[in-house]
């Protein structure tokens, strides 16, 4: 029994190394395109929520009830059954449900709605005075935007994209399961279903590593915006 | 009442800011409830009502923050309707000045350029912006405190940054809402001593809303008291004081007078 867990706990980095590095670079691109594409579309859901709520600069309350409602249909979702219930969606969209590409598009959507809320909840902290003097100087709403809102709320934001990059790394490794690579299916593929203990915890280092460098950047660049 | 506006019209004072049978509502509350009359060129004004009487609300129309429900203003000529679009304003808006109780200044950016934005809006290039806005932290003496967050001032300090900010671009008009209510008494001496000589040396008017009657009698030289969305009572200072007719401006003055006798 000990020899056959050492057996399996055997690796050989010369074959493994190139398979690992491949998965990185899937796990890389699938995040780093979720995170820019569902980041911009989220930020710019977020505002668009932030200005049709009550009181805000283009207060509409039916349209910002639809948009919530989108928004809280699909947050709950587990991830994994999300990315097979958008599978004929996905098809329709990207032409396949396996591979990268395809898990990349139910990653984005998550990812905008998961954006949107965090976003909203970080601009929704400015004091709506300091909205009200920007608007008695006749400040446009773009400008308002701009100028008052994203600049008001940059820290926290940097802290909230640095909270939706591990967010997304944990749904590139589901992303796995339909094939769309990277090392949450290395790990599954490799390390779970061939009983090889020691390439699952490679992948989690490595995960590790990746997530802490992100949100060590992340830190450094909020504690600079607020040192005031 | 009438009678002693039309005395200071004859005195070359002319109307800045004309309030034509002005309404605002709110669901079914009548927040300002037609009311009309006229500020003039270089007066500091006071709006005093307790809470809800609808003052901040009647403020927040001349720069239109509030869109209103029925009536006209003219603001130094230019007239504000119900059909008005905010677009339509920023001109407007660059020529009223605005300062807060909460001071309401942008925690991410320094006290220059908290001052430095209006001029930024206005389109003021940026040599042009630097020496106005080094004149302006001069005139509130905060000259050194430049570089400094408004999370490091004291209420005080807020409020003059507060204030340099709201006279950027050169206003007629300040309109200063509860702009010492959050202020130890020291402090709000201070300011109001500040307001009295932007009122002197730029000959801004001054439109201060308040609920404490010190404040009027410190530096207003006309007030119109507000109770239940209307101008109840309005004149001199010195005369409504004298003579108060309403009884929420004889509430307001009998509370004066008790405070500053120090005896319950």
């Amino acid at each position: 029994m000990e020899y056959e867990l050492l057996a399996n706990n055997y690796v050989n980095w010369e074959k493994t190394w190139p398979f690992l590095t491949e998965a990185v670079q899937e796990t890389l691109t699938m995040v780093s395109e979720t995170l820019v594409v569902g980041g911009i579309l989220g930020l710019l859901l977020g505002i668009t929520l932030w200005s049709l709520r009550k009181g805000s600069i283009l207060q509409n309350t039916v349209l910002y009830q639809i948009l919530n409602f989108v928004i809280n249909f699909i947050r709950p979702i587990p991830f994994i059954i999300f990315l097979t219930a958008v599978q004929p969606i996905t098809i329709a969209v990207v032409g396949t449900s396996i591979g990268t590409t395809a898990a990349t598009f139910p990653m984005i959507v998550f990812c905008t709605v998961a954006t949107a809320r965090l976003v909203e909840q970080a601009l929704i902290t400015v004091p709506s005075g300091v909205i009200e003097a920007a608007t008695a100087m006749g400040a446009s709403k773009l400008r308002i935007i701009f100028d008052v809102l994203l600049s008001e709320t940059l820290a926290p934001l940097i802290l909230s994209y640095a909270f939706l990059f591990v967010a997304v790394i944990d749904m590139s490794a589901m992303a796995g399961t339909i094939g769309g690579g990277g090392l949450g299916n290395y790990a599954i593929v490799y390390g779970y279903q061939k009983f090889n203990i020691t390439i699952t915890w490679v992948c989690v280092g490595i995960i590790i590593v990746i997530v802490q460098i992100a949100q060590l950047l992340a830190n450094f660049f909020a504690k600079k915006v607020l040192s005031r | 009442m009438s009678s002693q506006l039309d005395n200071a019209r004859s005195e070359n004072h002319e109307v800045l800011i004309r309030f034509d049978d002005v309404s605002k509502v709110f669901g079914d509350v009548n927040a300002v409830d037609g009311i009309s009359f006229s500020i003039l060129q270089g007066e500091i004004f006071g709006i005093i009502g307790r809470s809800g009487a609808g003052k901040s609300t009647l403020v927040r129309l001349i720069n239109a923050l509030e869109k209103l429900s029925g009536g006209e203003i003219y603001v130094d000529d230019v007239k504000i309707t119900s059909k008005t679009r905010s677009s339509d304003l920023k001109q407007l808006r660059t020529n009223i000045g605005m300062i807060f109780q909460s001071f309401n200044l942008f925690g991410s950016r320094t006290v220059f350029k908290n001052v430095e934005y209006p001029l930024k809006l206005a389109g003021v290039d940026k040599a042009q912006r630097r020496t106005r806005v080094l004149e302006l932290l001069d005139f509130v003496g905060l000259a050194e405190k430049a570089d400094v967050y408004p999370s490091k001032l004291s209420g005080g300090q807020k409020q003059r940054v507060g204030i340099a900010r709201a006279l950027a671009t050169n206003p007629k008009i300040l309109l200063a809402d509860e702009a010492t209510s959050a202020l130890d008494p020291e402090t709000t001496l201070d300011i109001l001593k500040l307001l009295k000589k932007v009122n002197v040396e730029f000959k801004t008017t001054i439109v201060v809303i308040t609920h404490t009657m010190s404040v009027v009698k410190l530096i207003c030289d006309k007030v119109a008291v507000m109770n239940d969305g209307k101008v109840v009572e309005i004149g001199e200072t010195s005369k409504v004081f004298e003579n108060p007719q309403h009884e929420v401006t004889k509430n307001f003055i009998s509370t004066l007078r008790t405070l500053e006798s120090g005896k319950l």
